[in-house]
């Protein structure tokens, strides 16, 4: 479960890029297709709850079908034309343009959901703290604070609350005690920042450039993970650029000339989709060995 | 023993305040003593502490010098002297600088750019040694106060210090922790060699864990001879036997029958059926453990929580008082903030002004307090105004959780008089605490919260 | 000597606030889109960059990092208790206050921090670097503009109310090339209006945050500095002497 939060900062960094990049740009149906199936996949292996894939899914069907309508509402490029609203084109490839849209949208999306799960903020530390360690620190206290600070306005809150005085407030009162009460642990915050920030230079903050220890070890799978990514995002520009697996919209919609390149870079991208996927299984694989 | 520590005719001013808070202070310490500092609130123990290091010192004007290991402070390289002095505060929640543990307790060495695999070392030893292995993976805000606390003493022994010194660490700590923490102390003092210096208001609890005691008065250190005066009795025989003096009453502000309480579903009963009777102006005072479930037994009297079985039947209104007194106000000061809420609660300005004059003046709140922002006031202060605002809610029951907590001797006889005078007046009065002494001291009635249950 | 640095300031900021975000739109209107995209990820990225590698060496004094992290915490925190009020956040408010009182480099960061960390518990995405460039923007003005806003409250209102479309017009420009493939004015339009009821409430929240803040922020600034003599330049010396 999770296996992809165990690879390296800089992997994921990695990764993540190209794959946005990908998800992203490529206006390519078939790469559109991959991404969103993969982004499917992974978070279905890596331990997400069925009902709220489902759920999920099913938010991401009708995103896709509603982006066809929208998109014929706005574009009316495309030879075929469908039928007309006063004099509005209604066209198919507008239509079909829109589902590819939607697609991207809800791909991109699903994998968000992913990259949210899979790192956290000590990643980010992690990554920081070797190129800008004052930012780095700053995160860190900031990443103290959040939990602090919350907990004053939980504590507030309730204490006006048990005094009574919400009792028979609307909603714009009852807004107005809510930012009150958000600014006196503004105050008391600020105050006590003022302590910490005592604390920190008793403790040398600031007196030499810090030297970060935290330890994240670089592994094969994460050299291997590199490789992988190299490769595809070579195989997607080159596809890209040689324009040999073109697909164009307008003015009407279908496949060019499907050459090498143009294959390479879609079973390169298939395979790359499958990356946490493919992590995720081998980690159950073994786990299920350990047991023999 | 060699001589680690000399004060020599020690003043010092703060930059904004007028009067010399020490002045002519004289110390020597020697390696490896271990240190008890007294002295009441505001006399200086803070101050005293902090000077010592340069890393530490607060702003203002410093005369006499400070000597470690006959060296002046202020000559050795900052560095150094970090490395040297550890300074641990009473409240571990402003000293807590980085989210994780981990990062915590790497922090001063990460600031003095040491070698990381030399970093994970340190971590390594100061785990095994302090047993706290299990919160190396866990974030700050997870803690217990007493967990934190522990963090600190060890982020502070990180660097191998000669000396620590430590400002009231044990204020925000329920007794056991107290305890756990002073031995901690006692032992790095033991294994290292370490000084310590510890100021405490607990005097009488635990000078006989110390070399010596010393005490600020008027700006200068005295030894002073503490030991032999301890109170050994804390036993809760002690605690039952409040309940059978008890006078006839007229009747009962609370009643709770068969209280069941659990926070999951499927967990187990925080509060088992609990049957009690408080009487119309009484000091209910309820007593038990850390987590034994006292903090929720008050939050479903107040009606916060809502339990799963049992009946509370309660007389007239109720009103809680937070751990943190802070919590309930919302305005710059005690004046403004209780204007505020009576105006929320319907009152005309006249009405609203005559009862806070009236309030004011029974709690002893002096003008000045009332237009102090609210974070300079002590702690008692604090706690008096809070208790005000609880009479204005027009509450008949108060409840207290934990009023004693960050309280001074002094600060708490002034609490157990204002309790008493608020049960005659009729007001019913329930605090829960981990101060046996206080309850002893305060209460009418008692009861002790253990397995689920109340037993009287 | 300090004069021609401030002039270099001067410079450095209207590059950012004028001719960076003029960039995108003039690209949004003729490159295609892969192209914007790529140029618009980049800006962004570059920008963000060069804030967070100015602030870098603030960062070694204490109180300047401490306030900026109190400042972005708040702002996070505040968008997890209102969570419950869709578009009623503090997050805003926060970057404004942060810039008026700490500065601009501090309220960029406090800006895009905000984002940075918020998506953590709310979402990671895409969005993220564009977030980061906004909301840090909003930081950026508010501690330009401070002398007048600390002066005027009017004027904070009217900022604070514009601030909220202002940041949902530029990114609905990005949003818009990436879904429908080139800038339309219908398609602006469609994600324009699709946000607007969400973005009037943003304003509205806005506003009253600002105006419940105001004078608090004032007075515990003022007296922070005060009794933690917090003297620009002198604070990180601490200590005796």
């Amino acid at each position: 479960m999770h296996r992809f939060r165990l690879f390296h900062p800089v992997t994921k960094i990695i990764f993540f890029a190209v794959l946005f990049g990908i998800a992203m740009f490529s206006e390519n149906p078939v790469i559109r297709l991959l991404s969103l199936a993969g982004a499917i996949v992974a978070l279905g292996v890596s331990g997400m709850p069925a009902k709220k894939l489902l759920k999920i899914i099913a938010g991401g069907i009708f995103t896709v079908l509603i982006m066809g309508p929208v998109n014929c509402i706005i574009s009316h490029e495309g030879k075929t034309v469908l039928f007309k609203i006063f004099t509005m084109k209604i066209t198919a490839e507008a239509f079909w343009f829109g589902l590819s849209a939607g697609t991207m949208i809800v791909g991109t999306a699903i994998w968000c959901i992913f990259l949210t799960d899979e790192t956290d903020t000590e990643d980010l530390v992690f990554s920081l703290g070797r190129i800008l360690p004052g930012i780095s620190s700053v995160i860190t206290v900031t990443l103290r604070y959040i939990p602090e600070i919350i907990k004053k306005f939980r504590e507030t809150y309730t204490a006006q609350k048990m005094l009574g005085v919400f009792k028979d407030k609307k909603f714009f009162a009852r807004a107005a005690i809510s930012s009150k009460i958000f600014m006196s642990v503004t105050e008391r915050s600020i105050e006590n920042a003022m302590d910490t920030a005592a604390t920190m230079r008793a403790r040398g903050y600031g007196l030499r450039k810090r030297v970060p220890s935290g330890v994240r070890k670089w592994r094969n799978r994460d050299t291997l993970t590199v490789i992988l990514c190299a490769i595809c995002a070579g195989a997607f520009a080159a596809g890209e650029i040689t324009g040999s697996f073109g697909f164009t919209f307008y003015p009407y919609t279908g496949f060019g000339a499907i050459g090498i390149p143009g294959v390479a870079m879609t079973v390169a991208c298939a395979i790359f989709f499958m990356i946490p996927a493919g992590a995720e299984i081998k980690g159950r694989i073994r786990w299920q060995r350990s047991f023999e | 023993m060699a001589e680690k520590l000399r004060i020599e005719n020690l003043g010092f001013k703060y930059a904004l305040g007028g009067r010399y808070v020490l002045s002519g202070a004289e110390l020597t310490v020697m390696a490896g003593e271990k240190i008890l500092l007294a002295g009441t609130s505001g006399s200086g123990k803070s101050t005293l502490l902090k000077v010592i290091s340069p890393a530490t010192a607060p702003r203002g004007e410093l005369t006499g010098r400070i000597l470690l290991d006959g060296k002046d402070t202020g000559d050795y390289a900052r560095e150094e002297i970090i490395s040297k002095i550890a300074y641990v505060a009473q409240n571990p929640d402003t000293q807590t600088v980085v989210d994780t543990v981990t990062g915590e307790l790497a922090f001063g060495c990460e600031n003095l750019g040491m070698d990381p695999a030399e970093v994970c070392r340190r971590i390594a030893w100061i785990c095994t040694y302090f047993g706290i292995e299990e919160l190396l993976s866990k974030k700050i805000a997870e803690l217990s106060g007493g967990q934190k606390q522990t963090v600190c003493l060890a982020a502070s022994i990180m660097l191998k210090p000669d000396i620590l010194l430590l400002d009231e660490p044990t204020t925000y700590l329920d007794p056991v922790a107290a305890v756990r923490f002073l031995d901690l102390v006692a032992n790095i003092n033991r294994d290292f060699g370490t000084t310590v210096i510890i100021a405490e208001h607990r005097v009488e609890e635990f000078a006989d864990r110390f070399d010596r005691v010393i005490k600020i008065e008027n700006g200068q250190i005295q030894e002073i001879d503490a030991a032999g005066k301890r109170e050994t009795d804390i036993f809760y025989e002690k605690v039952f036997e409040i309940n059978k003096g008890g006078k006839a009453s007229s009747g009962d502000a609370v009643r709770v029958k068969n209280l069941e309480f659990r926070y999951d579903k499927n967990g187990r009963n925080v509060l088992g059926g609990v049957d009690i009777r408080i009487p119309k102006g009484s000091v209910y005072a309820l007593l038990g453990g850390n987590g034994c479930g006292k903090t929720t037994f008050l939050r479903c009297l107040t009606g916060e929580l809502k339990s799963q079985n049992g009946k509370i039947t309660i007389e007239g209104k109720c009103a809680a008082m937070t751990q943190n007194p802070l919590s309930m106000f919302i305005e710059e000061t005690p004046e403004k903030d209780l204007k505020y809420f009576l105006k929320q609660l319907g009152y005309d300005k006249e009405t609203g002004g005559q009862k806070i004059k009236e309030i004011s003046e029974k709690l002893d709140l002096t003008e000045e307090m009332l237009k102090a922002n609210v974070l300079d006031l002590s702690g008692g202060e604090i706690e008096r105004a809070a208790i005000a605002k609880l009479v204005l809610a027009g509450a008949d029951v108060m409840l207290f959780d934990e009023p004693t907590k960050g309280l001074d001797g002094p600060a708490k006889a002034n609490l157990t008089g204002i309790m008493r005078s608020l049960a005659e007046d009729g007001y019913t009065v329930v605090f829960v605490t981990h101060d046996i002494n206080f309850a002893l001291a305060t209460a009418s009635r008692a009861g002790v919260l253990s397995g689920g249950r109340i037993l009287e | 000597m300090v004069k021609e640095r401030s002039i270099k300031r001067i410079i450095a900021y209207i590059t950012v606030l004028v001719v960076i975000p003029g960039m995108i739109v003039i690209f949004a209107a003729f490159l295609p889109r892969s192209l914007f995209m790529a140029v618009a990820v980049a800006i962004s990225l570059a920008a963000v960059a060069a804030f967070m590698l100015g602030f870098e060496k603030s960062a070694d004094n204490a109180s300047k990092a401490v306030l900026a992290a109190v400042f972005t915490a708040l702002s996070v925190a505040g968008r997890v208790v209102f969570a419950a009020t869709p578009g009623f956040k503090p997050v805003f408010s926060m970057a404004i206050f942060a810039g008026m009182y700490l500065g601009p480099e501090s309220g960029f960061l406090v800006g895009a921090l905000t984002a940075l960390l918020s998506n953590f518990i709310f979402g990671q995405g895409a969005w993220t670097i564009f977030q980061m460039f906004t909301w840090g923007l909003i930081g950026l003005v508010a501690g330009l503009l401070a002398p007048l806003l600390k002066k005027n409250k009017v004027i904070l209102c009217i900022a604070g109310a514009l601030a909220g479309p202002l940041f949902s017009m530029v990114i609905d420009i990005w949003s818009t090339v990436w879904i429908f493939g080139s800038f339309s004015l219908g398609g602006y339009l469609t994600t324009t209006l699709s946000a607007l009821p969400f973005t009037i409430l943003h304003a509205i929240s806005n506003v009253i945050f600002l105006l419940v803040l105001a004078e608090p922020m004032r007075r515990t600034m003022d007296r922070v500095t005060v009794k933690y003599a917090l003297v620009p330049g002198t604070a990180n010396k601490g200590g005796l002497k």
